[in-house]
Parts: structure tokens; sequence; C-alpha cells
């Protein structure tokens, strides 16, 4: 083989690496949408669905336009530099040369974006993170099914999954990032970057979104509205865990001229690591939850996920007996923070604060405790509990509850966040599309948060072709 | 200090290094990791009672067999309750020489005594329904 095909398969079994990893990506949103299909009444099964699959769109093109170059633009801003862009001297050096170079690959105009032979990772690279941003802001879709406007919704996932998670990914997830150079913060898996960030996101939407009409007694006190198919809720939880493990590889950093696999802080790991620490994290997770909730199955099946994301910051760096103790007690202790949440009056529909905003919490900061003192680059501090306190700060309250607060506090005042109260209570199916999404069967809502009111008049239906 | 190393050089270099090529947390102190599989394993043995210990309380059997027992007790004496007055009616009548109409208006009025004696055996059926349902309806409701 000449040495020119042995380059150009290194460039290939990197290029193609990511290329799976992000297909199998995919089926965390196939997950999602089955997870929240379900997870909802039948009268919003369709709603719900489809505000799940318009994600893929409104995020998709958002981070082709402006969210990939956040990316690179924003790590050294603002303790190191400043935002880089075209405004930047294309004769910087230093970090900031090399900064730049990232940064001109990443314009939506960029050569490097199309098919371009001279560049076959910068492409594949911008297909992982757009799916890192969808998943992103699918974590919200699911807090808020059933009584937010599609519109409300697409704008919050634009400014979480684009943006303000994407800010968090160049601060605490870049080997550029004043998270990771100055405070030597550690999130291999994301923790707090990406479910922190979206977690807390959620949980402020939803104080200003509230609950959905039938939740609360007129005594505060909580009803359950059950799934209306948790079967499918837990089917769809099951493949969101498939791509989970693809989502945990792609955090792997292998390209051509490396000798080994490594972290994007530069620090050495392995892929094998991530399968046996990311299964035992299912496992112990499960089983967490089970005890904690007492055998509720809504909980008991998000438990693995809660285990997961428990461990994610150091999935690189625990030995496996850690990673059982660790996921079993984010899981032991998400449902009573679920149900904190609920008493406290707010209605998250599938626990998205508890499992995405309090385990991203536990999993980054627990970095500093149970994987302290890590070196991780000349220069750079070792990992300790203060470096994770601050990066986690930033990315809980200032780029997920203060945006997401922010944010649906102005749709609300624009009348723009929450369907009306005949909407919702007719169905957003029916509101929305005049549909139902089972029209062979009769649909039973009693019991299970029904409120008893005139059904709105049915929209127009649109001439089928 | 969890990690086993303390300079980059010594992490890039594990696989030469004390480690052998391992680089996750306590591989350097061993006794840590040992005693956090123990706990691992003992956390397992709690799941498994766990899932002993957290079924639905389903009411107690021997409560709705006294109840239903009750009230068959209850249905048997009414029905022999009313078979008495019956027979105490019929002596009484055939000593008067009564009209037979008389005495199956006599049986008509002993009738619900014994219906209610009939309707007890079917309550405690009807209740033990309704309190499935119930359960079925509130599936997942108490544990939140």
């Amino acid at each position: 083989m000449s040495p020119e095909s042995q380059e150009f398969l290194a460039t290939f079994v990197s290029e193609s690496y990511y290329y799976w990893a992000s297909v199998f990506m995919i089926l965390i949103h196939v997950g999602f949408l089955a997870y929240e299909g379900g997870a909802s009444r039948a009268k919003n099964v369709l709603a719900t669905m489809v505000k799940n699959l318009l994600t893929l769109s409104v995020v998709g093109l958002t981070f082709f336009f402006f969210g990939w170059w956040v990316y690179n633009a924003f790590p050294l801003f603002p303790l190191n530099g400043g935002i880089v862009g075209p405004w930047t001297d294309p004769a910087s050096e230093g970090v900031v040369g090399e900064v730049l170079g990232l940064v001109q690959a990443s314009y939506p105009w960029s050569s490097a974006m199309g098919p371009n032979i001279a560049d076959n990772l910068t492409g594949v690279f911008w297909f992982a993170f757009a799916l890192f941003s969808m998943t992103t802001a699918s974590i919200l879709s699911g807090a808020v099914i059933e009584r937010i406007k599609v519109g409300a919704y697409a704008i919050l996932a634009v400014v979480l999954g684009s943006f303000t998670w994407v800010v968090a990914a160049a601060w605490g997830w870049s080997p550029y990032g004043w998270f990771f150079t100055n405070f030597g913060y550690h999130d291999f898996g994301c923790s707090a970057v990406l479910h922190g960030v979206s977690g807390f996101f959620a949980l402020g939407v939803l104080i200003n979104l509230g609950p959905r009409i039938g939740k609360f007694k007129p005594d505060g006190k909580p009803n359950t509205i059950l799934p209306h198919n948790l079967p499918l809720t837990m089917v769809g939880l099951m493949l969101i865990f498939v791509g989970f493990y693809a989502f945990l590889a792609a955090c792997v950093i292998f390209v051509p001229g490396q000798a080994v696999e490594i972290t994007i802080y530069g620090t050495p790991m392995t892929l094998a690591s991530v399968g046996v620490n990311t299964t035992l994290a299912l496992c112990a997770g499960i089983v967490g939850s089970y005890i904690g909730s007492k055998a509720d199955p809504f909980f008991t099946i998000s438990g693995g996920l809660a285990g997961i994301i428990s461990v994610g910051a150091g999935l690189d760096l625990y030995s496996p007996p850690m990673i059982i103790l660790i996921a079993f007690i984010g899981a032991y202790t998400m449902p009573f923070v679920g149900r904190a949440v609920e008493k406290a009056g707010i209605d998250d529909a599938v626990g998205a604060f508890a499992v995405h905003g309090y385990c991203g919490l536990l999993g980054a900061m627990t970095v500093g405790i149970m994987a302290s003192g890590y070196p991780q680059g000349d220069g750079i501090p070792l990992t300790g509990f203060v470096g994770q306190l601050i990066g986690t700060f930033v990315c809980t309250i200032i780029l997920g509850f203060i945006p997401g607060y922010g944010v649906s506090f102005v749709l609300k005042k624009l009348g723009l966040l929450r369907v009306t109260r005949e909407e919702e209570i007719a169905g957003l199916d029916f509101a929305e599309f005049g549909l139902e999404g089972y029209p062979e069967y009769p649909i039973l809502p009693d019991q299970n948060g029904h409120t008893p009111e005139p059904a709105i008049a049915a929209p127009k239906a649109t001439p089928q072709m | 200090m969890t990690s086993p190393f303390s300079t980059l050089e010594e992490f890039n270099a594990a696989i030469d290094g004390p480690t052998g090529g391992a680089i996750y947390t306590f591989a350097h102190t061993p006794a840590i990791n040992a005693i956090a599989l123990v706990a691992s394993v003992g956390i397992f043995v709690w799941f498994i009672v766990a899932t002993y210990a957290s079924n639905h309380e389903l009411p107690a059997v021997d409560k709705s067999i006294s109840r239903l027992s009750s009230f068959i007790v209850i249905g048997l004496l009414s029905l022999v309750a009313a078979d008495q007055l019956q027979q105490t009616h019929q002596n009484r009548q055939s000593a008067q020489a009564a009209p037979k109409t008389r005495l199956a208006r006599s049986s008509r009025r002993a009738a619900p005594l014994a219906l209610l004696g009939m309707a007890g055996i079917g309550l405690p059926r009807r209740s033990k329904s309704q309190r499935r349902k119930r359960l079925y309806q509130n599936f997942g409701t108490h544990k939140r």
C-alpha cells in the first residue's frame, strides 16, 4: 500500500467513524419521538410527535446557519479573547490564529462545508455536532408537551439547540474553551454542558409555561396524568439508550496522525471503556431508580438515562465499580427530585429536569470529587472541585435557567407561549391538524387530567391532492 | 487525589508506568476499588430484595373472607328467620283456618329479609371489583 493510500485510509477511518456514530445518534430522536408520543395523552399524540420531528429541522438548519460558527468562535470569549469571526485579523497568530482556521471552515458559505476532496472531516464533525444539538433541544420538547405553541417551541429550540448549549460546548467541551484552559474543567460526556444546560433551560421555560390543565387539584395537590402508551414510552427510551452509546462514542477524538484515542481535552482514553462504563451505568441506573421510585415504571426506565448522565462527565476516568456507585446514587435520588419539582407546582411532563438537569449537575460535580487531580495539559489546572463548580454553575444557571426563563417570559408576555384553554382541552391533534391520532378508536380520557369543557370547532380541512 | 498520575507525561505514558496502562480512578490504590465493588454487590442484593418488597398492597384475603362469611351467615339467619316466621304464621293460620291469600301475603312480607341476606352474598364481590378498578385507575398515582 502506498503512503498516500495509508494516509487516505486513516482519514477514511476517522470520517467513517464519526459518520456512522452520527447516523446511530439519530436513534436518540427516534427514541424521543416514541417516548414523548407515548407519554402524551391520546388527544395530543400527533402534535407531540410532529413537534419532535420539527426539532430536527429547526435545529439542523439554524445549526448550519450560525450554530457551528458559534462553537468555533466562542471558546476564547470572554476571558481569553474576543469572539472570532470575519472581523478578526486574518494574519492572527498563536491560539487566535488556530481558532480562526476552524472558524473560517465553519461559516455556512465555507468551501469546507460542501463536497471538497481536500477536507473530509469538517463536514462529518458538523454532522455529529448537529445531532448533539438536536438532542439538546429534544430534551426540552418532552417537558413542555401538550400545551406549548409550536412556534414558541421552535424559537426556544433554536435558542437552546443552536446557541446556549453551543456556547457551553465552546467553553467547556473544546480544547480552547476557557472552562478547560483556565479552570481544568472536565466533562467528557457533556453532563453539564449538554444535559445540565437543557434540563435547567427546561425548568425556566416550565415556570412561565405553567402546568397542563387538570395536572393540579384546586388545593395544589398533583394529579397523575398517565402516558397514553407506556410501552411505547419504554421502547422509546430503549432506543435512546442505543443512541447514547453512539453519542458517547462520538465524544472520543480520533483523527489521522494520532497514536492513541483521546478526549476533547487531549487526555488518553479508550473506546472500550465507553462500552463497559456506559453499560454498567445503564444497569445501575435502572436498579437505582427502581428502588428509589418503589418500582414506578416511568421513573424506572428513565433511571437508565439518569445513570449514564450521572457518570457522563467522568466516563473516561472512572473505574467500573465507581461507575456503578455513582450511577446508582444519581438514579436513586432522581425520583425524589422529580417529585419535589411536582410538589413545587411545576408540571414537567417527562421528568426532564430531574433526569437531565439534576443528573447533569450531579455528574459534572462528581468529577470534582471522584476524579480529582487528573493532569490535562501544560499550564492547565488539574481536575478539581472548583473548576467543576465554575463550569457547572455557568452551564446550568447562566446558559440554562436564565435564557430559558427569559425567552419564555418574553413569549408569554407577547401571548405566544401557550395554546388557548379550549385548544388544550380539545387536544392539540384536533386543534392543530383537525385530526385524531387514533381515529378508529374511542378515546376515554376520564380520570386522566380530563376537564369536561365544550370542544372547539375543527379547523377547515385542507383539500388533499 | 483519585488520579494515579501527577503529571501529563505520566498520564500519557501510563502503559509503561506502575499501573500497567490502567488510567482509571484509584488505579494506584486497588483496595478502594475493591471496596466499591463490594458495595456494588451489596446494592445488587438490595435490588433483589426490593423486587419482593415493592408490590402493590392488595386487600388482605382473610379480611374479605371474614366479611363474606358474615354476610353469608347473616343471609342464612335471615332465611331461617323467614322460614320460622312463615311456619309460625302457618301454624297460627291453620289453627284459625285463615284464607290462603293471607298466607301468601305474609310470605312476601318475610322475603325482604331473605333477599337482604342474598344480596349480602353478592356485596363483597362487587366491592372487591370496585376496589380493583380503583387500583387500576390510580396505577402509579400513589407512588408519585
